[in-house]
């Protein structure tokens, strides 16, 4: 498809790709889909950060997972932006462009534009994240291990976050680093001493006067690129044809609409996107769609009540239980909690995914639940079909939500066995068309089923 | 949500553990060097001298691949060097090492690397200064590891088994399955060989334990759980979890000990790495990797099964014997 419209002008698209579970739903493949099938000339990333994992396989079979660069990098001359809201983590996006060239494309930082507001993980944040989290022990919240979260809370307490407009300015930015170390230190209080082996290389990283220079150092490739630090990267893109919204994590991990303490640090929803289009006076046609696995997942604890071991034994390309994230979890199709996600953030369509395997012919449509909390939806028999969200930002009203989910009991229902008959009656469940329907890796195993746009 | 990986390997080159020389001061090879490039080799040779009358071939082959992080080129540059003196003080005469590196065959330029059987340590430091460590890997959970294996079984020839019968041994390090077929296609772009077909990787190993007795050895517990099963059905008893993949060269000196009769058993190891001066903690871990395979073999020590477990004399092919008798 060509990217410019008929009178030569670019068309002007703006599509938004949001995950309505607790993630891995399959954004990548989708915006890697649309970004071929609309012809779009850019990627921007609007939430999130470097924890991102967004797999890509190519119709000659390479893949990618990608993270901080966008998951349309595949094809050529696509650009990514990450706004002022991704928590970026500059070192890793070098890791990250040497296996994109592993994979066959080796001028993703040559395409990649990044707001100087966007906040920076340093090594400090990420040796804090880790340190806190094995302090948890048991009680782990389910962390990346990479540091958004801590850089988050240096936000949220007031203190001055490093900015990626800042790194080229060296000696301030060592400075910087140099109380980013002290301020770590000091707000780890007794999680610094944590007993665990594998805590102590990061209290090394710590205590070691050199890691800023290093880190600096080891930063040259990527700041040394001319164009590279743009505030109006987002502006030139939309200005240039459509642009695909890449989401991060999940909605059901929101940090205002997930369930409290099981949640991230980020907006999951599309509200971050849609508020970068109205900044740059954008009045194209925006199209907004949520990505649903046909099955549930969920890496990491936290409420998960489809949870079963009957989808145990389905694949998973790019996630394993190893790590600092914990189990990776499955279950079925959950309708109760698809329609909160729904609810806390309308979508114009949904892309249903992982069609071509999905377990038993089974699925959640209700909960029965003993224990009442304000936020269970009933039916007129008092099974729980949907969940009410709390006022803003009501986080007692989260926490109270997920425990109470923690001590529901499914009820199964039969759901179609063939996929063109599952995404049928996932409509009809959900009440919002699916307009995008995948069952394979690759943007050849997408189909549109009803295309939003007309 | 959720990925670290490329963070994780950011956050492991930045953190001050490290040794300080950066690891591409050690691996200078930006590509596969072409003495260790395996096409058109028909055969690696351990050979008898005059010099080493009972050699003993000894493969090491190591899983280059990024989701190993450092600990190839922290095998490589601390433990592979002192592996040599290692097999000595272990009771072996004649050690002859061979060093391999593993990748990827999907995504890597180099996904074997082979050098040739040294006896002095020095030697065998040059090979794998040339090795390049690529740092890739596969993104579905499977390495190559099937054709490092095929090329020991086929392109390796050792006077110890062809003059004595007596087996080598084959170490590889990794935290993935290997894929399930040698690929024929594959064998012919980085070998040369001509296959008919795809041979399943049961069938390679098969072949492998007739010179070689092959261990598989996983570096730390956290990786335990993405590999373990899958090799187990391939090796049995013959795979390995560490502690800590710094135990590597200890933990395989341990097991050529074992299986030659050096020591009696796992105490008379335990009390000989300790006389050599290993630090208790290290020694803790040494013990664990090895009780298991100790214990299937009759050789934990302290058991009262220890004469069950014959000493090899070089009759049965060397290496343990095997409780099925294969």
């Amino acid at each position: 498809m060509s990217r410019a419209g008929r009178a030569g002008r670019p068309r002007r698209e703006a599509w938004i790709v949001v995950d309505l579970g607790f993630g891995d739903a399959g954004k990548g493949a989708t915006v890697d889909f649309l970004v071929r099938d609309r012809g779009a000339v850019g990627v921007a990333r609007f939430s999130g950060g470097a924890q991102a994992g967004h797999r890509v396989v190519t119709p000659d079979g390479r893949s990618h997972v990608f993270s901080q660069l966008g998951a349309g990098s595949f094809v050529p001359g696509v650009r990514t932006h990450l706004s002022a809201d991704v928590v970026t983590h500059p070192l890793a996006l070098l890791f990250e462009a040497a296996a994109l060239a592993r994979a066959g494309v080796s001028d993703g930082l040559d395409r990649l534009t990044v707001h100087p507001d966007a906040p920076v993980i340093t090594p400090f944040h990420q040796a804090a994240g880790r340190l806190r989290e094995l302090a948890r022990g048991d009680g782990a919240h389910g962390t990346c291990g990479v540091g958004v979260g801590e850089v988050m809370r240096q936000a949220t307490a007031g203190g001055a976050v490093l900015r990626f407009g800042e790194l080229p300015r060296r000696g301030a930015t060592l400075r910087r680093l140099a109380a980013a170390q002290e301020e770590v230190r000091a707000s780890l209080g007794h999680a610094l001493g944590v007993d665990h082996p594998d805590a102590a290389a990061e209290r090394a990283l710590l205590d070691d006067p050199q890691v800023g220079a290093r880190w600096l150092e080891a930063l040259q490739p990527l700041l040394g690129r001319t164009g590279l630090i743009a505030a109006d990267g987002l502006e030139r893109l939309l200005a240039a044809g459509p642009v695909v919204f890449e989401g991060a994590q999940g909605v059901l991990l929101d940090e205002w609409r997930g369930f409290h303490p099981h949640t991230t640090w980020s907006t999951c929803t599309t509200a971050n996107a849609e508020r970068l289009l109205a900044e740059r006076s954008y009045d194209g046609p925006v199209t907004r769609l949520g990505v649903l696995r046909s099955y549930g997942v969920r890496h990491g604890p936290g409420p998960f009540p489809s949870e079963h071991a009957a989808w145990d034994g389905l694949a998973e390309a790019a996630n394993d239980d190893v790590g600092w994230q914990g189990r990776f979890r499955r279950g079925a199709f959950d309708v109760p909690l698809a329609r909160y996600a729904l609810s806390v953030c309308p979508v114009d369509g949904l892309a249903l995914t992982h069609l071509d395997q999905r377990g038993p012919a089974r699925a959640v449509t209700a909960y029965r639940a003993t224990s009442d909390v304000a936020g269970f939806v009933r039916d007129d028999r008092g099974d729980v079909v949907s969940l009410r969200p709390g006022p803003p930002k009501d986080l007692e009203w989260q926490q109270a939500l997920g425990q109470a989910l923690d001590a529901v009991t499914p009820r199964w229902a039969e759901a179609p066995e063939r996929s063109a008959g599952f995404a049928g009656w996932a409509e009809a469940a959900l009440a919002v068309p699916v307009a995008l329907t995948s069952s394979g890796p690759a943007a050849s195993d997408r189909r549109w089923r009803q295309e939003p746009l007309r | 949500m959720g990925y670290g990986s490329y963070s994780h390997a950011a956050h492991e080159a930045i953190t001050s553990a490290r040794a300080a020389l950066p690891r591409q001061a050690v691996f200078k090879q930006t590509a596969c060097h072409p003495l260790m490039n395996p096409h058109g080799i028909r055969f690696r040779e351990s050979r008898d001298s005059a010099v080493h009358p009972e050699s003993l071939g000894v493969v090491f082959a190591l899983d280059v691949t990024g989701s190993m992080g450092a600990i190839p080129d922290q095998i490589a540059r601390r433990e592979l060097p002192a592996f040599m003196t290692s097999l000595m003080d272990c009771g072996v005469r004649d050690p002859q090492v061979l060093f391999m590196a593993v990748g990827d065959a999907y995504s890597d330029k180099a996904p074997l690397q082979v050098g040739q059987f040294e006896s002095e340590a020095d030697k065998m430091d040059q090979w794998l200064t040339w090795s390049f460590l690529e740092g890739g890997g596969g993104a579905l959970g499977s390495e190559s590891y099937e054709l490092g294996l095929y090329f020991a079984a086929r392109h390796i020839d050792m006077d110890c088994f062809r003059l004595r019968g007596k087996r080598g041994y084959l170490f590889m390090t990794g935290d993935e399955s290997p894929y399930p077929r040698v690929s024929r296609q594959q064998v012919k772009a980085l070998l040369g060989d001509e296959l008919d077909d795809d041979l399943p990787v049961a069938v390679i190993i098969q072949e492998l334990q007739r010179s070689f007795e092959p261990f598989f050895l996983i570096p730390d517990q956290k990786r335990r759980a993405r590999c373990e099963r899958g090799w187990r059905d391939l090796m049995g008893d013959n795979v390995i979890a560490m502690d800590d993949p710094a135990d590597t060269c200890a933990v395989a000196a341990g097991l050529v000990a074992l299986c030659e009769g050096a020591v009696a058993d796992l105490d008379a190891l335990a009390a000989r790495l300790k006389a050599s001066g290993m630090d208790r903690k290290r020694l803790g871990g040494v013990m664990r990797a090895l009780t298991p395979f100790a214990a299937a073999t009759g050789r934990a020590g302290g058991w009262p099964a220890l004469e069950e477990a014959p000493v090899p004399d070089g009759t049965d092919g060397g290496g343990h014997h095997r409780p099925d008798g294969a």
